[in-house]
């Protein structure tokens, strides 16, 4: 047995002695070397979901054959860990020149602590190719500074099933409608009980789905006055407690997607961001929907006029500790370039309004249901707002949010809470 | 039980109380066999129906074929068995020491063990990283063999179990001209066959399905773990239940084998081997 | 931790050098010391590398705010005295305790009466050992949507059951009253195997003769149970407990997977909210700071254990 002492006496020692000659912090310190002319690979980190995989794929291809030298090398990380897969990668000085934020939340606690690089002057010197994005990039701003690039912008809209609407002789969805409209609608679209239980809505559990009345009339969840929100959670309570939508109870327990949701057929309308046309594109293809669909303007307040929505942009970072900054900024900024924005057209929603993109994007889709108005001519709102304390925030209306719509807390009383939490909890 | 409880009980009504339990305990996998078997739209149908109307085997071949199942077998293994060797050499070396040798600092060093071990993982997680970066060991299997061997469960494991073995055959065996460690690898380790398939099974089948350290540590698709695997699943499949616990089944054959080998420790009539602290 | 205070022995220290009370050096170079070094090696030096250290580095955060990125800046304790006025702090807490204490009494008593279950001879016990074991080894991403299922409030395999008893069956997971009690039944189930094997291990070290000279005095199963089983077994009850309590408190994975600490925070356990506050909202100092008052909770459990140890436990 001792034979095999040895060689792991071996490896701890050793391990031991890199450890202590390891002190060299100096050398991350080397930022932004000139780009020699040596091959470059880029170091780029994204989290995989099928439908950008191919995008970053085509992607890399049309950026690699414009610029000789260049490579972008891709790491992928799983979806639902990837913040916490980036927090550590980029804490602990991981490799990696340029990534994805997968949410706003995510942009703004990183960038704000300077993990990001600022991209101000590359925007300025590149503004003809950021001109179908230019509109987004001042949202983006962290006191007064740029960190990242818009890919992907979403806002969100109301989808329905046309052959539930046929069945029961209601007319579709209007582009006009109010929320409680679509309440009333919902109640009215919902039947049946046990296997043939039609159900009138289906939206996520996600508090964005109440908090976005609020939203929609221009309220600000760190103001003072939140009552704007208490009227959206009480409609969105409303929508389950009547049975129209299944609870967050249900939805828990049957670990349930608005995706295969709507693919049963059983579920008259759903509300969700704008990427979800190129959902059903894809489940089109694997020939899982049999159904037509339809879409239209998300439900609003009726202060306000159709077509106003939340909306949230998807974007690309360059890291701090990138030692090849500017290879990395050419490889973001190609993303969203009017050329790589008609190649992500193809796949997701792209950021740029630009005609070439929106046509791109249209002739992605093999039917007619896909309304390009309800996606671009729209009147943005914020769905989360880029300032300190995002990140509890998130935290805060989902558990206040939660209790009301499971009835142990009323909206009022939700509603005053988060004002109460927000206070202590963000300083 | 058999000495405590005599013949007071008949068999066949032990084994039925013994069915019952391990129904209990072991629902859940049943959920997840039959569940595995269906279409999408039959598994959240309640009541639950436990046995399929028609088994639907595709859903392994489908699984089987969207994720390189045997690789991930494989790095699974590798890594699982390293570090269950890994703990079981180095955690009963040092259990030794502790339960039953005399050296100045020995309280201290234990109680740093200790202490350790009562630090939850995520807090540790980002030093870790820094550690395993200096040492270019990020996006290896040596990331995450290295993390595991050197449990302080382990080591704490060992040492309630060691010293619980008689000292007078350690003496013996001094008087008969063994050294230190032909006493440890001769004469106690074989009485603590229990103790080591305890650790064993633990650290096996805790390696097997840990996913925060692959996560964090692996971004090669060749060094890809099992439960990595299945989080892609996971993501692929949104909701697709059916096929995530057709990966899972699949997924747990080895341990189940791993358990299979080292229980049969537990039965050859060990009695020296116990705890004492 | 009475066992560790006689660590040199006095016959030691005359063996040395005569009259003379040796040296740290000369202790240390003796040659059990020696070899008792040896032993460690190989452990201590990855432990201190890869356990320790970092162990050291997070829990010096804890005086200190840092976002990860840049230069740490010492606080002092200003981090404690914010945690002292946090709500989520002391919810997590209470949560905390509740969930460990409840969940080790069960655990204790399931695994302690499937271990003497499954000590007997009997055909196919190694599957019943396999079965009563199994949860251990299902992973957690499984377990929760299986479990889910069950709890499921409306149409779930237990409330259907338990309806025929009773009108309004608990809401279990989405319910703020019971969900934390869902989450203790569940790791108890899923730790029970366990600590089955640990008993196990101790039980088999329990001699027959013992058992035998009882029934000769006539003794009962009752008895039996508590004048050889509980005393013989009381130092695994001890390692069991210990063990259990500090796994229990460094509770995550269920948590994270099961009900990401709702309904409202009615699960928000200590670790998991330390998870949130680092990874989450990127205070680092802060989280640190928690696990600190967290190992400050769990070491002054053990210690008083220890110091119990003597007057329950057998040698």
């Amino acid at each position: 047995m001792k034979n095999w002492m040895k060689p792991l006496i071996g490896i701890s020692a050793s391990a031991v002695l890199l450890a202590g000659c390891g002190k060299d912090t100096t050398d991350q310190a080397a930022k932004g070397t000139p780009a020699s002319e040596q091959e470059v690979a880029i170091k780029f980190m994204l989290w995989n979901d099928s439908a950008s995989e191919r995008m970053y794929d085509e992607l890399a291809q049309a950026f690699e054959a414009k610029n000789p030298g260049l490579t972008v090398d891709f790491t992928k990380s799983d979806a639902n860990t990837y913040s916490e897969r980036l927090t550590v990668t980029l804490t602990g000085g991981g490799e990696v020149d340029a990534f994805a934020f997968k949410s706003l939340d995510e942009y703004y606690k990183l960038a704000s602590s300077g993990r990001a690089l600022a991209l101000d002057d590359y925007a300025a010197a590149n503004s003809a190719g950021l001109a179908g994005v230019e509109s987004s990039l001042d949202n983006l701003k962290i006191n007064d500074k740029l960190y990242g690039l818009p890919f992907r912008s979403d806002g969100w809209a109301l989808y329905y099933n046309k052959n539930l609407f046929d069945k029961a002789g209601v007319a579709y969805p209007g582009d006009d409608l109010t929320w409680e409209q679509y309440l009333e609608l919902a109640k009215q679209m919902t039947s049946g009980s046990g296997q043939d239980k039609i159900y009138g809505s289906f939206m996520p559990d996600w508090a964005q789905t109440w908090y976005s009345y609020g939203q929609q009339l221009g309220a600000s969840l760190y103001s003072e006055d939140l009552t704007p929100y208490i009227e959206g959670l009480k409609l969105r309570k409303e929508l389950s407690d009547s049975g129209a939508q299944p609870s967050i109870a249900e939805n828990k327990a049957t670990n349930a997607h608005y995706r295969t949701a709507f693919l049963t057929g059983k579920y008259a309308m759903v509300v969700t961001g704008t990427w979800f046309p190129g959902m059903l594109e894809q489940d089109k293809k694997d020939s899982k929907l049999n159904f037509d669909w339809g879409m239209t303007y998300v439900p609003h307040p009726p202060e306000v006029k159709k077509g106003t929505t939340m909306t949230a942009v998807v974007v690309h970072a360059v890291s701090s500790d990138s030692k090849h900054q500017e290879e990395a900024k050419k490889w973001i900024g190609f993303i969203s370039s009017e050329e790589g924005q008609q190649i992500v057209a193809k796949y997701q929603t792209p950021a740029s309004a630009a005609d070439s993109v929106k046509d791109q994007y249209k002739a992605a889709f093999t039917n007619d249901a896909v309304n390009l108005d309800a996606i671009f001519n729209i009147t943005s709102v914020p769905e989360r707002e880029l300032r300190k304390g995002i990140t509890q925030m998130n935290t805060i209306v989902t558990e206040e949010g939660e209790l009301a719509l499971l009835g142990e807390s009323t909206p009022e009383k939700a509603i005053e809470n988060i004002k109460k939490r927000r206070d202590q909890e963000i300083q | 039980m058999g000495q405590l409880l005599g013949h007071a009980v008949p068999k066949s009504l032990s084994h039925l109380f013994m069915i019952l339990i391990s129904l209990i305990m072991i629902v859940p996998f049943l959920w997840m066999l039959s569940t595995s078997f269906k279409l999408q739209e039959e598994v959240f149908q309640y009541p639950i129906q436990w046995i399929p109307q028609v088994f639907h085997f595709e859903n392994y071949v489908e699984v089987w074929t969207s994720i390189p199942f045997p690789l991930y077998y494989f790095n699974s293994l590798k890594v699982s068995v390293l570090v269950t060797l890994g703990q079981l050499i180095t955690c009963s070396l040092a259990g030794y020491a502790f339960a039953r040798l005399d050296f100045p600092g020995k309280n201290r060093l234990f109680i740093m063990y200790f202490a350790a071990f009562m630090i939850p993982y995520q807090v540790i997680m980002i030093p870790q990283y820094f550690v395993i970066k200096k040492l270019g060991l990020v996006d290896s299997h040596w990331a995450l063999i290295l993390l595991e061997i050197f449990s302080p469960y382990g080591v704490f494991l060992m040492r309630q179990f060691l010293s619980g073995i008689s000292k007078e055959l350690s003496e013996a065996a001094r008087i008969d001209g063994c050294n230190e460690f032909g006493i440890f690898a001769r004469i106690i380790l074989p009485l603590a066959k229990p103790a080591l398939a305890t650790l064993g099974i633990f650290a096996f089948s805790w390696v097997w399905n840990d996913f925060q350290a692959p996560l964090i540590y692996l971004t090669s698709d060749s060094l890809k773990t099992l439960p990595l695997g299945l989080a892609s699943l996971n993501g692929e499949f949104t909701s697709q239940t059916q096929l995530v616990m057709a990966g899972t089944v699949l997924s747990l054959i080895p341990v189940v084998t791993v358990f299979l080998f080292f229980q049969r420790y537990f039965i050859s009539g060990i009695t020296a081997g116990s705890v004492k602290g | 931790m009475s066992s560790l205070n006689k660590s040199v022995p006095a016959a030691q220290g005359a063996s040395l050098a005569k009259g003379r009370e040796p040296s740290l050096w000369q202790r240390m170079m003796h040659p059990q010391a020696r070899t008792a070094y040896l032993f460690l090696l190989p452990n201590l030096l990855g432990f201190l590398l890869f356990i320790a250290v970092p162990s050291v580095m997070a829990l010096g955060l804890g005086f200190t705010e840092w976002d990860g990125y840049n230069p740490v800046k010492w606080t002092g304790l200003s981090n404690y005295v914010r945690l002292m006025q946090d709500e989520n702090f002391r919810i997590a807490l209470q949560n905390t305790l509740l969930y460990t204490f409840g969940s080790c009494l069960l655990v204790i008593i399931a695994s302690l009466s499937l271990a003497l279950l499954v000590n007997q001879k009997m055909k196919g016990m190694s599957l019943y050992r396999a079965a009563f074991f199994f949860p251990h080894i299902a992973s957690f991403i499984a377990v929760a949507v299986v479990w889910q299922a069950i709890f499921n409030p409306t149409l779930g395999p237990l409330n259907m059951f338990l309806g025929k008893f009773m009108d309004h069956p608990p809401g279990w997971l989405i319910s703020s009253d019971w969900a934390l009690f869902s989450i203790i039944l569940v790791s108890a189930w899923k730790m029970a195997g366990y600590y089955m094997l640990l008993f196990l291990a101790g039980l088999q070290g329990i001699s027959k003769e013992l058992y035998e000279a009882a029934n000769i005095d006539g003794a009962n199963i009752l008895q039996r149970f508590r004048n050889i089983t509980l005393p013989m077994l009381s130092p695994v009850t001890f390692f069991v407990i210990i063990t259990c309590i500090i796994n229990l408190f460094k509770s995550f994975d269920l948590v994270y997977v099961m009900t990401g600490g709702g309904p409202g925070r009615s699960t928000k356990l200590l670790v998991y909210d330390i998870f949130v506050q680092s990874f989450r909202n990127s205070a680092f100092g802060y989280a640190s700071a928690e696990a600190i008052v967290l190992f400050l909770i769990v070491l002054a459990i053990t210690y008083v254990q220890f110091k119990g140890e003597k007057r329950w436990v057998n040698y």
